[in-house]
């Protein structure tokens, strides 16, 4: 069983999708970062009179600080110019996926190259960078949303094939080892109870807020413990135990969620540059290619439309004016809608639920067969409403799904008390339905006016014939 | 048969490959963390692949303890006069830059910093440059001579004629603290630190109490 799953880590073949988001992603980084924070500043960074002379390399060489460059001999400013201009462009082909691998080898080269050069005004995120460019040169990033697969697909060629996963495994090692590294060296400052340190102590996060010189924001220099101390340990206990998280299904979203509010929000309180982004970036080697489909909109290795059907009650006023209002929100067009009461048509969509399954609840199958209902239907839709994209993070959290599913019971419990029919069969349905429980006598009535719904609405040309 | 040769050959190089990637990974972020005699045997190698890849970096982001103070570069002018004028870069906050013009300040009153949304592109590198400035270490001198000449041309361009009013330069690094004790940062001293002036404009002379 160990070996099994050890040759499927390693040799299952992957959906390259995923690979391509962390693709595109990474180069939309190296290249805005490039472009607005090396390129302009050439001169001012590398040259002989700036604070980067060349000479600084022979000093940090003995030290073991400053590792290969082809910039570290005699080129001043004009050289370190072209090498970032060489370095947008590589970025941009692989923003586009044209010559994808090359382009990936070339822009680690000169990332590589333009960054030892200066060490001293490269960060973490410069180095988690780097580090990104070097496994995207290992990976078959331009498999997917690329204009490699448009060529190839002109030429005939198959395109959007799984691929070999081992290069998109070290990637997923490598953030899990940062985040464990990062977690130890924080637990080493514990020094027992009598002086447990900043990260066992609680203080950490208020500290963090506090720093004189990246903290963005005045009002948060002084957290309160009861504060500080949660975020510190959750913070703490997140970074040591990522990999198991993550390994572990059921954790996994919320791992990543708490990643994504967490770097979002060390963005939004701390100057620290691309870092948080371009963390960011490397999650979605852990998402399933199915949800990057979905964010996506297409099909895969087609450019057909994902379409999510939602299966609302064609007869609860409130569920027609969400459906109104999903319809407002669906701007790429990713919906349809299916009436639960077209019985036959819904519960071939949805074998396993029943007719009062549905009429407890939304329905929203995926376009790879799998379907939710109640909170999880609105996670999964939210996945597709890019006004929604903010909160999908919030929703995969620990314990939103708890609330979560209470908060919709609740709602789709009262939804008739509020509702206001705009027909005599809605109005009758809603009769029917309140404060009810459905068992099989009030299922039967709402199947037995459903039928005398659709009578009425027969076409009159058969009406008149009958009669 | 020659294609099953070299899809097995190919197979095994990225076996191979897998492996000392793995194993360098793991020596070099987390045996540095293992105290004993082992483990620096086991980073030299990793540490030369990491650094050949351009992918070494210790992974300790704010740890093991938050710092609790930060330094900010500060360009002393000595004029022939006696006079001291403190130059700062735009980037250092502006409690370091309302410091009054003396060296070995201590303890003054608590102040408010000035936070702001910062969207100056380029202050994210220069703040990681200043910080290399202000660390003790003899290594660091190059680095802090480079940042000092550099502000010197760069205020001798903007004062033309002033030049000649200089007798000698020096750098200074203005200690900011917030240790938690209470809400707000301060400034705990102005340091003298050493700088190494070669090809300057204008000398740089040693100021009492200066660190390496």
């Amino acid at each position: 069983m160990i070996a099994g799953a050890f040759k499927a880590f390693w040799g299952a073949p992957v959906r390259p999708e995923p690979l391509a988001f962390f693709r595109v992603m990474i180069a939309g980084i190296v290249l805005v970062d490039t472009a607005t924070s090396l390129l302009p500043w050439t001169n001012m960074w590398f040259s002989r009179g700036g604070p980067n002379p060349e000479t600084l390399g022979a000093t940090f060489s003995h030290l073991g600080y400053w590792p290969w460059s082809l910039l570290g001999g005699a080129t001043g400013g004009a050289g370190s110019f072209w090498i970032a201009v060489a370095l947008c462009f590589a970025a941009l082909l692989v923003l586009l996926g044209l010559g994808t691998r090359a382009a990936c080898v070339a822009m680690w080269a000169c990332i590589v190259v333009l960054h030892l050069r200066a060490p001293n005004i490269h960060n973490s995120g410069d180095v988690l960078l780097r580090v990104a460019c070097f496994y995207l040169m290992l990976m078959p990033a331009g498999a997917a949303f690329s204009l490699d697969n448009v060529i190839r697909a002109r030429r005939g060629k198959l395109v959007g094939e799984p691929v070999l996963p081992w290069s998109l495994r070290l990637a997923q090692i490598q953030i899990c080892i940062l985040y464990i590294a990062t977690g130890i060296e924080k637990l080493i400052g514990f020094g027992g109870f009598a002086a447990p340190g900043d990260w066992v102590g609680g203080s950490a996060v208020r500290r963090t807020m506090a720093h004189a010189l990246i903290a963005r924001w005045p009002w948060f220099t002084d957290l309160p413990l009861w504060v500080s101390a949660p975020a510190s340990w959750i913070t703490l206990g997140w970074e040591l135990f990522f990999p198991l998280l993550i390994l572990w299904r059921r954790t996994r979203y919320a791992a990543l969620a708490y990643g994504v509010i967490l770097h979002l929000g060390i963005f939004a309180m701390m100057e620290v540059t691309h870092f948080s982004f371009t963390t960011l970036a490397w999650y979605w080697l852990f998402v399933p290619a199915a949800v990057v489909m979905d964010l996506a909109g297409r099909q895969t290795g087609s450019t057909g439309k994902r379409i999510h059907t939602v299966f609302f009650d064609g007869m609860c006023p409130v569920c027609k004016k969400a459906k109104r209002n999903l319809e407002r929100l669906d701007w790429l067009g990713r919906l349809q809608y299916e009436d639960i009461h077209n019985r036959a048509a819904a519960e071939t969509a949805l074998p396993a639920v029943t007719y009062a399954d549905m009429l407890r609840q939304m329905y929203v199958k995926r376009p790879d067969g799998s379907y939710f209902g109640g909170f999880e239907a609105f996670r999964a839709l939210a996945a597709v409403l890019p006004l929604c994209w903010p909160l999908v993070p919030f929703l995969w959290l620990p314990g939103a799904k708890f609330i979560g599913t209470r908060l919709y019971r609740f709602i789709a419990r009262n939804r008739f008390k509020f509702a206001k029919c705009d027909d005599e069969a809605c109005s009758l349905h809603l009769k029917l339905l309140a404060g009810k429980e459905l068992d099989e006598t009030v299922i039967k009535q709402v199947i037995e006016l459903h039928e005398r719904y659709r009578r009425t609405k027969q076409p009159a040309p058969a009406a008149s014939a009958a009669g | 048969m020659t294609g099953n040769v070299w899809r097995g050959i190919r197979r095994g190089l990225v076996a191979l490959f897998v492996c000392v990637h793995l194993g360098a990974l793991v020596a070099y972020n987390i045996l540095q963390l293992v105290p004993g005699e082992f483990a620096p045997a086991a980073i030299g190698p990793a540490a030369a692949y990491m650094k050949a890849a351009g992918i070494h970096q210790r992974w300790n982001m704010f740890a093991p303890q938050v710092s609790d103070h930060a330094g900010a570069p500060v360009l002393v002018l000595v004029f022939a006069d006696g006079r001291m004028e403190f130059v700062h870069p735009p980037s250092t906050p502006r409690l370091v830059h309302d410091v009054p013009n003396q060296l070995r300040i201590h303890e003054l009153p608590p102040e408010q910093r000035v936070c702001h949304w910062s969207f100056h592109i380029v202050d994210g590198r220069m703040r990681k440059l200043e910080s290399y400035t202000t660390r003790s270490g003899p290594q660091f001198i190059p680095v802090r001579s480079a940042w000092t000449r550099w502000m010197l041309t760069r205020w001798l361009a903007e004062n033309p004629g002033r030049g000649r009013e200089l007798a000698f330069v020096q750098f200074a690094r203005a200690d900011v603290v917030y240790d938690g004790d209470g809400p707000l940062p301060r400034i705990d001293r102005v340091v003298p630190m050493l700088v190494e002036p070669v090809d300057w404009p204008v000398p740089a002379r040693p100021l009492p109490g200066v660190l390496p």
